[in-house]
């Protein structure tokens, strides 16, 4: 193959390899500043990837609802979680669907294991971590764990939805952003309470 | 022209000299122009090592530095970070590509940067934007992004890299239940590039490592693929595909001699040894075969499909290999070639009648045969290494049952007493023929 052919060739798979980070990049960006803002009450535990870093992964409490009527969704089919926000602010999985709502907040996910006798579906919502410096993601964990002990349970995530995509804003305790936290804690004089 | 064809062409000289067809000079001006091919093959090969490990290890620590996670970067300086080391990496390739004579140092050092750093872009966005992590996408759209590097740089790190990664992505989909079949039509795209490098210099050092890479993928990731089943069928399964590597390398022998040049004899005799080694023990035939087939769900159906394809191809492959072997010259290869016969026999027995013992008795004579046979072939060759294999293999039997508990210890200790009183026998044997000769 001649040389100009290959470069040719070159710059279609370059402009794939950009336009793939690209992509995902555009959409989110889209989704963080014009989506709804949801808050999921959440539990952080600290793991690690080897490519991408230290996150906390985030266990939202409020992860199944009501079994959508026709056939069982099968593990790993996508459902289309639709959203509702209670008095206290909090986000919850109001109703799974099969297919995507005309109108309302709702998150593309996919079905978990499905309780018939409650006739209640667990769902994994894309939201299940968040990348922290790989310094204060132990932190975190621990700044979450030693202030649910003495308070309630009081971590929650930021969400922005749209169009059924859901970008992570970001991680708070109660309403101090976890980055804060942490900081606050590492201080001699010690943190404030949120 | 290839270094194998100048190798070959300077083979042909003295014969074309000798009959006329060519002057000594005109002789000498043709090996003038083409050079050493030896001299030029040690320097390139330490700077491609030197080359790849460097831009390996430079795309590593790049890909390090990011996962700190930097907070105090912006999102949009976070972004050009992610894309620096990509767009710098494509810039590298246009050039190497633009250079009239691409030289392997180029194509490899920069093909393993600009792969490596397709991940590196992909991770930051990721951990940028907080994107949920599913590994198994993550390496799919890594790899596929870097398989067209293979071929259009010609450079066998990429090809390595991807394997490497369709490879992570079976365990991957296994550990969470997704199917994997597909890895096969994805290993099927680094075949061309691979079929390649066998044209140019078959014994080559770019061939030999992409044979180490292509039968380790196979190995780890052909017990992730199967469905599993029929329950005990990886049995012979893995026996046929150790066997097919292994009689491909008798096959297809080249001249080198030491260990990691042969890889496809290496992995395939180390593989049916200590698979061997591994059903000389009771416990893989228990619950094997048609009495636990897990059936009824229509997955599994499709699963036992799919698993008995893969079988009928490494056994079709083991066959005609084996054949090939027994229509030769030396056959004592053969001894390791048999093993898909024995462990279809031993599945048979654990399968058909639920039997547990008559086919470890099967591979503990099995067992043996073989360290008696690699032994002989060690002393027929002169190869002490094949030699001391063939003694390690019996010193392994010897120590597995010795710590046995599935035996007792009188059948373990007679077992023990007529085996050494036949080696004794044999010894005295081969000594009064020597005497008598």
């Amino acid at each position: 193959m001649k040389a100009s052919a290959r470069l040719g060739l070159l710059a279609a798979v370059a402009l794939a390899q950009i336009a793939v980070p690209a992509n995902m990049i555009l959409s989110l960006e889209r989704t963080l500043s014009e989506g709804t803002l949801c808050r999921f009450r959440t539990a952080p535990v600290d793991p690690y990837d080897a490519f991408r870093g230290r996150y906390v992964r985030l266990a939202i409490e409020e992860s199944s609802g009501p079994l959508p009527e026709g056939p069982i969704p099968e593990p790993g089919q996508t459902v289309y979680a639709r959203i509702e926000t209670d008095a206290e602010g909090i986000s919850k999985i109001a109703e799974v669907l099969l297919d995507p709502p005309d109108q309302g907040v709702y998150i593309r996910a996919t079905a978990g294991w499905a309780d018939t006798g409650q006739r209640i579906l667990h769902v994994n919502l894309p939201i299940d971590r968040y990348y922290m410096n790989e310094w204060k993601a132990p932190a975190a964990e621990q700044a979450y764990w030693d202030q649910s002990r003495m308070a309630q349970r009081n971590a929650f995530v930021h969400v922005r939805v749209r169009n059924g995509e859901a970008a992570v804003e970001g991680l708070y305790i109660g309403a101090v952003p976890i980055e804060e936290y942490v900081a606050q804690q590492s201080e001699p004089s010690g943190g404030n309470e949120p | 022209m290839s270094k194998k064809g100048i190798r070959w062409l300077y083979g042909e000289l003295p014969d074309l000299v000798s009959r006329g067809l060519l002057t000594e000079d005109a002789a000498q001006r043709l090996r003038d122009h083409y050079g050493n091919p030896e001299e030029e093959r040690r320097l390139p090969i330490a700077l491609i090592v030197c080359s790849v490990l460097g831009a390996t290890l430079v795309a590593l620590g790049i890909i390090l530095m990011l996962a700190h996670n930097w907070e105090f970067m912006s999102r949009g300086v976070r972004t050009f970070v992610a894309f620096a080391p990509l767009l710098t990496g494509q810039a590298l390739a246009a050039y190497a590509i633009a250079r009239k004579s691409c030289s392997p140092v180029w194509a490899e050092s920069t093909g393993a940067f600009l792969a490596l750093s397709i991940g590196a872009c992909i991770a930051l966005i990721g951990q940028t934007y907080q994107i949920p992590g599913d590994l198994g996408a993550f390496l799919l759209t890594w790899a596929l992004l870097g398989l067209p590097l293979v071929y259009l740089l010609n450079a066998s790190v990429p090809a390595v890299l991807y394997m490497a990664g369709m490879t992570g992505w079976a365990i991957y989909r296994e550990s969470t239940n997704d199917p994997s079949e597909w890895y096969w039509l994805l290993l099927l795209l680094v075949v061309p590039h691979i079929t390649i490098a066998y044209r140019e210099d078959r014994f080559g050092l770019r061939s030999t490592w992409l044979t180490w890479a292509f039968c380790a993928t196979l190995c780890v990731a052909t017990g992730f693929v199967l469905e599993r089943s029929l329950p005990g069928l990886w049995i012979v399964v893995y026996s046929s595909l150790f066997t097919s590597i292994y009689l491909g390398g008798v096959v297809w022998a080249g001249p080198a001699k030491a260990f990691w040049r042969r890889p496809l004899r290496t992995i395939g005799g180390v593989g049916i040894c200590v698979m061997a080694l591994l059903l000389s023990f009771e416990w893989p035939w228990h619950e094997v075969g048609w009495y636990h087939y897990h059936s009824g769900i229509e997955s599994e159906t499709l699963g036992l499909v799919h698993d008995l394809a893969v079988l009928a191809l490494y056994t079709v492959v083991a066959v005609v290999l084996l054949v090939k072997v027994l229509g030769s010259a030396n056959r004592l290869p053969a001894v390791l070639g048999v093993t898909p016969i024995v462990a279809t026999l031993g599945y048979v027995m654990a399968s058909a009648y639920e039997l547990e013992t008559p086919p470890m008795l099967l591979y503990n004579g099995y067992l043996l045969a073989l360290g008696v046979g690699v032994t002989a072939l060690g002393l027929q060759l002169g190869r002490l290494g094949t030699l001391n294999a063939g003694l390690a293999i019996m010193a392994a039997w010897i120590t597995a049952r010795f710590f046995d508990s599935d035996m007792d210890f009188v059948t373990r200790g007679i077992v023990f007493i007529l085996l050494g009183a036949g080696f004794l026998g044999a010894n005295l044997a081969m000594l009064r023929r020597r005497r008598t000769a």
